[in-house]
């Protein structure tokens, strides 16, 4: 049972289009052809114009963004690409394409 | 064709830690005088690279090449086959760089096109500067500022408050906003756009609602 509250929302949401969106922020390693962070410790220019363009565009139009700046999914390089490259010197023995859902 | 048969041996003959026991698996290819053969593997540089290969860094044979610490004689064929394997498959992959990133999923957008406008010109800006007049916000964007968005937005209990008022937030996701080899400069901005526009749609569903 949708309450007024849960009305003035939705109203909000339908007559206003949307006032948030979310974006990654974040893409390590070689996920992307341009990614954010190349190795640890290193940062990319150009993706983070990219990223300025964004902000920008969503300025432009009212939209707060939601950046996302980490991830536990293999995708765009998160957590678990963190731990293979940190976990990997020296251990053969750890297969990690095991670990990739 | 070349399969890789993936064995789970949980009575590994080694001496493992316990955080170790899961990760340990064999990894034994099989029938690999046919694998020149086949022309769909991803030895072949042309091809598109396996889903797992492609979320790997490029030195992830180096890694895997390095001699191991504590490997013992009763594993030392069967994971070097198999590490040469692999080394080669990465080794083989086709080290597409952008724009030319046919390794990356080919993701399609249907945008609304703004009213009286019948196509998208997309651009692929390269830098803020050329992006400030591909928004034709010329002006108006200052570094370190953002161009419109005063204000940031924060919780107060259970309610969301911008700039001392209640702030009502309604969106989507759009992970590739920010990423180059997925939308050009002009797409994200027409997206933008689009997203924010109220559709004729929405305005029916909403007054019906609150009638």
């Amino acid at each position: 049972m949708a309450t007024c509250a849960d009305l003035f929302i939705l109203q909000v949401h339908a007559s206003k289009g949307a006032t948030i969106m979310r974006a990654f922020a974040n893409s390590h390693f070689n996920s992307v052809p341009d990614p954010i962070m190349p190795s640890f410790g290193q940062y990319n220019e150009s993706a983070f114009q990219r990223l300025d363009l964004a902000l920008v565009a969503a300025a432009q139009h009212g939209i707060r963004l939601i950046l996302v700046l980490g991830n536990y999914w293999p995708f765009l390089g998160g957590t678990f690409l963190y731990c293979i490259v940190i976990s990997l010197k020296g251990r053969a023995q750890w297969n990690p394409y095991l670990l990739i859902p | 064709m070349l399969q890789v048969e993936l064995h789970f041996k949980p009575s590994y003959p080694r001496k493992i830690r316990s955080e170790d026991r899961i990760l340990n698996f064999e990894l034994l290819a099989t029938s690999p005088s046919n694998r020149r053969e086949d022309p769909d593997h991803c030895l072949n540089p042309n091809k598109e690279p396996s889903a797992l290969l492609r979320c790997l860094p490029d030195n992830l044979h180096k890694h895997l090449l390095e001699p191991a610490e504590e490997e013992t004689p009763m594993m030392g064929s069967r994971v070097l086959l198999a590490l040469c394997v692999l080394a080669i498959a990465r080794r083989g992959r086709a080290q597409t760089t952008y724009p030319n990133s046919s390794q990356y999923i080919d993701l399609r957008f249907n945008l609304e096109l703004p009213a009286g406008q019948t196509t998208i010109s997309t651009q692929q800006g390269a830098s803020t500067a050329s992006l400030a007049s591909v928004l034709d916000v010329q002006g108006k964007f200052v570094a370190g500022e953002s161009a419109l968005n005063k204000g940031f937005v924060k919780a107060n209990g259970t309610q969301f408050y911008l700039n001392g008022a209640p702030f009502y937030c309604a969106g989507t996701n759009a992970y590739y906003a920010a990423l180059k080899y997925i939308m050009s400069d002009s797409e994200v901005a027409n997206m933008m756009q689009v997203r924010q526009q109220a559709s004729f749609l929405s305005k029916c569903f909403s007054t019906s609602l609150m009638n």
